[in-house]
């Protein structure tokens, strides 16, 4: 287990490494001048060449590579070009819209896929299940902003209850969390469906296996032989799916983020990359790539809780 | 119930690609033209859809914007499935430190977020078609790549592959005459699965307004236009999201469909 979990350390470090210096070469090689896009085209050359100096272009890039990354071993992520702020200050308050929109997005997501996974299994070809596996494809087909426009015609224009766009920030206290509801439903329906055709699946082969069986003939009811016995160990892909799920959720929803005008580590990534930021786009993707293998790694630390028979070697 | 699947998505996909071909050779009006219909008109019979903020027919726009994002979607996830397996069979298929490299690659790969990879490709290779393709492709390269992975590494020990080599078969006849035809099952249904989610990458990048560009439609950026307007006129923004979404569902159902023929065993799908 110790040497399990120095290697997948060693692993995570290696790559967030290799992720943030392909970005950085591909971020230099783009056309566009970010010293330019901040003074203007009709800039001196010499306001310029000062700008270029104090965002340090005027240096070879594999120095600033190497600035860069200084920097974020001592916990400093450097400035936005764009905004003019410390990178670490703009991620945070991403962050705290983004990070509770998972949340949601993602516990809504499981509250949508077990009951009817597990449903769907317990009636495995009868009319119910083909009714809640119909259902789940088109939830996989919904194009999850298409769903955001329905959502807000349904909701916002319709039944005038819910609002339609835009986050007033926690100061607002937890009525706050109302904006977040109609994007996390968008991105639940897609994500719920997935895990719930994932949950049907895996609750089929435990429900063949002997332990079950002898669950069953323990006397014990149906729904503790499912609910207890045999979707334990199913969780296992489950859990896996879900890891990489959340992960990608809390990297930003782009596209819903848009949508509804959430100010999220979504849409900072797009202003970031449209307006040629590098530090905050390394800022970006370095959370972003982390959030993804930090949720696979913890998921592959779950299978041990999830069923026994599991060893890290 | 699984050949319900394979039937429902043959009839969609026929149903979506006749439309997209028709849409490529004909439309009832000209998709780019102004002023056909009335400004903002509700859907009727002489347009299914209605008509948008400049009175274009959107039946016609929806038919013509079809073809753009299926061909995007079907280079990219040709493109993806074609280095992917090259990679994950060479990773599979050789010993060593090659095999080991390769495979970390894919595992590297799978761990950066699709859509901001899509969103930095684009953006260095700036906004269009290619780029969209060549996004896609890579986003979908990591799992054809590990698929073809495993089943390279399963298949090469099999009784079959031994005999060839004993025959004197070398190492890229085996691969491609001995153990790929064995692999392809799997591989196909993940294509038609992969296909799905490229439509709707294709869509979302689009309305981000890196995909295909103006005049042309395409029918994320008919949504991304339609966001101003759709709570006044819904349907600008219902009917290219429908078109949308039946095309994604007919792939799905059709790789389901098929997953189950080739091997009951297999429930496979990408992750949203």
């Amino acid at each position: 287990m110790g040497s399990y979990l120095l290697r997948r350390s060693i692993w995570f470090a290696l790559t967030l490494l290799a992720i943030s210096f392909v970005v950085f070469i591909s971020l230099n090689v783009l056309p566009g001048d970010p010293a330019r896009l901040v003074v203007g085209l009709e800039a001196s050359p010499v306001l310029y060449a000062k700008v270029r100096a104090e965002l340090g272009l005027d240096r070879p890039w594999p120095l600033r590579y190497l600035d860069w990354l200084g920097g974020v071993l001592r916990g400093d992520l450097g400035r936005s070009l764009h905004y003019r702020r410390p990178v670490g200050e703009l991620l945070g308050d991403a962050l705290s819209v983004s990070f509770p929109l998972a949340l949601l997005a993602f516990s809504l997501s499981l509250l949508i896929a077990l009951p009817l996974g597990a449903l769907a299994a317990r009636r495995r070809g009868g009319l119910l299940d083909v009714t809640l596996m119909g259902l789940a494809q088109a939830g996989l087909a919904v194009p999850e902003f298409w769903l955001g426009f329905v959502l807000i015609l349904a909701f916002s224009v319709g039944l005038r209850s819910l609002p339609a766009g835009w986050f007033p920030g926690w100061e607002a206290g937890l009525s706050a969390l109302k904006y977040l509801v109609l994007p996390a439903l968008a991105l639940a329906v897609p994500r719920g469906a997935y895990l719930a055709r994932m949950v049907r699946g895996a609750l089929l082969s435990t429900l063949g296996e002997a332990y079950v069986s002898a669950a069953r003939a323990k006397g014990l009811s149906e729904a503790k032989v499912v609910w207890v016995h045999a979707l334990r160990p199913a969780l296992i892909p489950v859990v896996t799916s879900g890891g990489i799920i959340f992960g990608r959720l809390l990297a930003g929803t782009i596209v819903v983020e848009n949508i509804f005008y959430l100010p999220g580590l979504g849409r900072l990534a797009l202003v970031s990359v449209l307006a040629r930021d590098i530090p905050l786009v390394q800022g970006v993707v370095l959370v972003a790539a982390g959030s993804i293998l930090a949720m696979s790694f913890l998921a592959d630390l779950s299978y041990g809780l999830l069923d026994p028979r599991v060893h890290y070697r | 119930m699984r050949d319900l699947s394979l039937v429902l998505g043959t009839v969609l996909c026929a149903a979506t690609v006749g439309g997209a071909l028709l849409g490529t050779v004909w439309t009832p009006y000209d998709p780019l033209q102004p002023e056909v219909a009335p400004v903002n008109s509700a859907p009727s019979l002489v347009h299914p859809f209605g008509a948008d903020w400049f009175g274009r027919d959107l039946f016609s726009r929806v038919l013509a914007a079809m073809p753009v994002g299926l061909r995007v979607a079907v280079l990219g996830t040709a493109l993806g499935g074609l280095f992917g397996v090259i990679l994950g069979a060479t990773s599979g298929f050789f010993r060593g430190i090659l095999g080991e490299a390769l495979g970390s690659l894919i595992n590297l790969l799978l761990s950066f977020p699709p859509v901001l990879l899509a969103l930095l490709l684009v953006t260095v290779l700036g906004p269009g078609e290619g780029s969209v393709i060549f996004a896609i492709g890579l986003f979908n390269l990591p799992y054809f790549g590990r698929l073809s992975r495993a089943s390279f590494l399963e298949l090469k020990g099999r009784a079959f592959v031994e005999a060839a080599r004993a025959c004197g078969a070398g190492p890229l006849r085996i691969i491609f005459v001995h153990i790929l035809p064995n692999a392809l099952g799997p591989l196909l249904v993940q294509g038609t699965s992969s296909l799905a989610f490229a439509l709707l990458s294709e869509a979302a990048l689009s309305y981000l307004g890196l995909g295909t560009q103006p005049p042309y439609p395409s029918l994320g950026r008919m949504l991304k236009e339609a966001q101003q307007y759709f709570i006044y006129s819904p349907w600008t923004a219902i009917f290219p999201g429908l078109a949308l979404m039946v095309t994604v569902l007919g792939f799905n159902l059709l790789g389901d469909g098929l997953g189950a023929r080739l091997d009951p065993r297999l429930r496979r799908l990408r992750s949203p």
